[in-house]
């Protein structure tokens, strides 16, 4: 399965809503996307994943980048998603202690962090 | 066919005008291009050149050297050479430097030009193959180096403990890899160790390896369960040349008289404990995979283990395949542990729950999972049977 990106902004937070599984094959994708959206002046990225399936070790790394080079920025990101199995591997690998999850994205739009 | 291209490097117009028009009656779907000297010929490549046709008498080489010059550029193209003469030796010579066939000026007609060119052109493929079959030799060589790396020999001197390790690679690779294991003895007790690096290439095996005996070196220098896993952290730190890479590591300790089990888990599935027929994880707070937030000391959970018991420690590639095939549902923990439970009650050989395990995923999912897998399996004397 391949992995969809969509990107809109929300006042000064870019909203990345991705869709399918990211894994090893995927995660470029999601990488240089993050990268593009970071060199180009976009510092406080919000992830929606509610639509992702599947996310494996290398997603999880191309996250936990992306987190580091917005916060070379002082920038935030934050990641969207309710689904319990992929919740499941945040708590796992204790990401949820890396990374500000909230279940919509109006939610963390609402949020100040 | 058609869409092919042969190179002829030849400086006599009329020669290069005779093997055109040969060609053209045989195969006009074949294009020539044509060169008058080798330099300008090597200047033009990277050519999607079937073949090379070469004139050994050219302004600027002659003889053989012309060929070497030529194969130094080219090394992949299938040559074939054209010589002046019938008693000319510099054919066979070239035969012997590495052109796949000679052709002798005036000796020639139509279909033995295609044949020749035919064949040199297959024999070409054939010696890629070969280098191909090659390489893929020495990618499995240093595939077996790592691996020894990465799958070491307990360093125990007990007798009443049992350990099985597995390793599986993941799909369309014979490739490891980062995940890794560990089983060393101290006068403290037994210290077993699983991790996995995030990615799939030889580097993060590579890194594996470094990990793995980062893990060793501390364990047997005596340092406390969250001191050796900061201090492999720290490893991990400087070695991992990027920003993303991080390591998901459980680490059991037994005390030497294997009655309690301390457990840490850095961003890693709980190892699961067999009693009897039943199966739990041990659960543990978890602690961030290491180098995902540097610096915070994993918490310890302790669990008491009288009379005989099993151990099973794996990596979240045994648990990410599909409940079924081409479902968004995976396997997870807690099925695993159905497995375990089924597997023991038909009393199946301790050192064989991993591949059975692994039989039961793969059949689930449908295929070879998708990413490495790791089991090592322990227990007391009595456990195994």
């Amino acid at each position: 399965m391949d992995l969809s990106l969509s990107t809109r902004t929300e006042g000064d937070r870019t909203v990345i809503a991705v869709g399918g599984e990211i894994d090893v094959y995927t995660a470029p994708k999601l990488r240089e996307h993050l990268i593009d959206l970071v060199s180009g002046g976009s510092y406080h990225l919000i992830v929606d994943i509610e639509g992702v399936d599947f996310l494996d070790s290398t997603g999880l790394g191309v996250l936990v980048g992306g987190l580091k080079r917005v916060r070379h920025h002082e920038g935030s990101l934050q990641l969207v998603c309710t689904q319990d199995r992929i919740l499941k591997i945040f708590r796992i690998t204790g990401l949820t202690k890396v990374f500000p999850i909230y279940a919509t994205v109006d939610e963390a739009l609402a949020a100040n962090d | 066919m058609s869409d092919r291209t042969l190179v002829l490097i030849e400086d006599d117009a009329g020669d290069a005008l005779l093997v055109s028009e040969m060609l053209f009656d045989v195969d006009p779907d074949l294009h020539v291009t044509q060169f008058a000297t080798l330099q300008s010929a090597i200047d033009s490549w990277p050519i999607e050149a079937e073949c090379v046709l070469l004139d050994l008498g050219l302004p600027d080489a002659f003889g053989l050297s012309a060929l070497e010059k030529l194969q130094a550029h080219v090394p992949d193209a299938p040559v074939v050479v054209l010589t002046g003469r019938l008693d000319d030796a510099s054919g066979p010579a070239a035969l012997a430097a590495g052109a796949q066939d000679f052709l002798v000026k005036g000796q020639v007609d139509a279909p033995g030009l295609e044949r020749a060119l035919r064949y040199a052109v297959e024999r070409g493929r054939a010696t890629t193959y070969q280098r191909e079959l090659i390489a893929a030799e020495v990618r499995a060589e240093e595939n077996s180096r790592l691996q020894r790396g990465l799958l070491p020999s307990p360093l125990i001197q007990t007798d009443e403990l049992r350990f099985a390790p597995f390793y599986r690679p993941g799909r369309e690779r014979a490739l490891l890899g980062g995940d890794f294991y560990d089983v060393v003895q101290t006068d403290t007790g037994v210290h077993l160790l699983i991790g996995d690096v995030s990615g799939h290439s030889l580097d993060e095996a590579a890194l594996g390896v470094a990990l793995r005996i980062a893990w060793r070196s501390l364990v047997l220098a005596g340092l406390s369960q969250p001191d050796v896993l900061l201090g492999v952290e720290k490893v991990l730190l400087a070695e991992r040349g990027d920003d993303e890479r991080y390591a998901s590591v459980a680490t059991v300790s037994l005390d030497p008289d294997f009655s309690t089990a301390r457990v840490a888990l850095c961003g890693h599935p709980a190892p699961l404990l067999i009693k009897a027929d039943s199966v739990v994880e041990l659960v543990a707070e978890p602690t961030p995979a290491l180098a995902i937030a540097p610096g915070i000391s994993p918490q310890l959970t302790t669990v008491h283990l009288a009379g005989d018991w099993g151990l099973l420690l794996f990596t979240d590639g045994l648990i990410e395949g599909s409940v079924s095939p081409g479902a968004v549902d995976r396997l997870g923990a807690t099925a695993l542990a159905r497995h375990v439970e089924a597997l023991i009650g038909r009393s199946i050989p301790r050192h064989s729950l991993a591949s059975n395990l692994l039989a039961e995923a793969e059949r689930r999912h449908g295929g070879p999972l998708p990413d490495d897998v790791a089991v090592l399996t322990v227990g007391t004397c009595g456990w195994w049977g």
